[in-house]
């Protein structure tokens, strides 16, 4: 995770939690009114919650790995040119390895 | 420490070791003797992971001549897993025939079950040193009639019947691989070479032009494109368009439309000329673009 990444999550995370206590007071504060009222959340609360969830989900994308091809064409590619060919085992058969005459190959490349 | 992972794993899945040059077989050599005698692979590794490398390691030790080594993690494989698991089977039968000979291996590989394919396919590379080609492809008929979901035996049969000039055969035998592993783009490009070479084989016994060659490049043509379709800029694939395609051109009075793969030479170039530009392939890749581009 970068550190763009990082900086973001924290600061979303602690909106979230500024807006979770917020509520919580304003729940406390209704307790004490002693007219009946049909106050809801105040709006910047409700305001104050997307952007933190919003800002969340946005430090997670940033700090994402490298995303993979979609396209097996294209995944290939990238397997191809590390040396990483799933099919490659194909070509090289290790069942039927034929182990004096690699032995015999490594024995002289020593000498 | 995970590249060292993942090095070790890469050439365990790829079995790399079996074609690297010899420095580079070495380097990996060395980094795995030294991952698995240190007891950081013990320390690091779950269990499955952990006897994978020990295999790995055993195999390297078998090829650089080290036997003591190769001897001491069989024993350790075979403490684990038993005598009668399939795998210490066959790392058993290839230690025999390094060390003993191949008629100890023999002995020890008739004595196992008739349904064990790792062993079965050891008895047969034993067979195969001290017999001839026939008698090779006699006998690995005899194990994909028995085993025919077995894509490398196939691979291997293919192999064995191009070696003998059996091309016709050798493609029947890639077909079946296909079947089995149907996105493998490298038998793809490998079923176009051998409809190269094939036509090449024809051409050689009549000298004079005939529909069944004309037929055989259009077939490698596909082949190449079918690689290059599942393998995006697959050196190989275009290579293999761009050689059949001017052994098309060259075809005096062609029987059937040729017009295609005119178009398609000039694709397969500016593709290749491309990668090499835009250096957008391994090392030993683009030395072969680069090869193909001036010579053909």
């Amino acid at each position: 995770m970068s550190f763009v990444s990082t900086t973001v999550t924290v600061l979303s995370l602690l909106l979230l939690f500024h807006a979770g206590y917020s509520a919580y007071e304003f729940s406390h504060y209704l307790k004490h009114l002693t007219v009946n009222s049909d106050a809801t959340v105040p709006l910047d609360i409700i305001a104050e919650t997307i952007v933190a969830t919003a800002l969340f989900a946005f430090g997670q994308v940033l700090g994402a790995k490298q995303l993979e091809p979609v396209s097996f064409a294209k995944w290939a590619k990238g397997l191809e040119r590390e040396g990483k060919s799933p099919f490659a085992f194909l070509e090289r058969r290790p069942g039927y390895m034929n182990v004096t005459k690699l032995r015999d190959e490594y024995a002289s490349a020593k000498k | 420490m995970t590249t060292t992972i993942d090095i070790l794993r890469n050439a365990q899945t790829t079995s790399s070791y079996l074609t690297l040059a010899p420095e580079e077989f070495q380097s990996l050599y060395d980094i795995s003797y030294k991952f698995v005698t240190s007891g950081a692979a013990a320390r690091s590794l779950p269990p499955a992971n952990l006897y994978n490398v020990f295999e790995l390691q055993f195999f390297l030790s078998i090829i650089a001549g080290k036997d003591t080594e190769a001897s001491a993690i069989l024993a350790t494989l075979t403490d684990r897993f038993r005598q009668d698991s399939h795998r210490v089977g066959v790392l058993r039968s290839i230690y025999l025939e390094a060390t003993e000979g191949p008629l100890k291996a023999l002995e020890f590989v008739s004595g196992r079950p008739d349904t064990e394919l790792g062993t079965l396919k050891r008895k047969i590379v034993i067979l195969k040193s001290s017999n001839q080609t026939s008698h090779y492809i006699s006998e690995l008929l005899k194990l994909v009639d028995n085993f025919p979901s077995d894509a490398e035996s196939w691979a291997e049969l293919a192999s064995a019947y191009a070696e003998a000039g059996m091309y016709a055969q050798s493609l029947f035998a890639l077909h079946e691989v296909l079947l089995l592993v149907p996105l493998a783009y490298n038998i793809n490009a490998l079923i176009g070479e051998t409809s190269l070479v094939y036509a090449s084989s024809l051409q050689a016994a009549s000298s004079s032009h005939s529909v069944a060659i004309e037929e055989r490049l259009f077939e490698a043509v596909k082949f190449f494109l079918r690689s290059v379709e599942l393998c995006e800029d697959y050196v190989r694939g275009w290579a293999g368009v761009l050689v059949t395609t001017k052994r098309i051109a060259a075809i005096q009075k062609p029987v059937g439309d040729t017009s295609t793969y005119k178009r398609l030479y000039d694709v397969a170039r500016n593709r290749l000329a491309k990668i090499v530009e835009t250096q957008d392939a391994s090392e030993s890749e683009l030395a072969s673009a680069r090869l193909v581009l001036k010579n053909y």
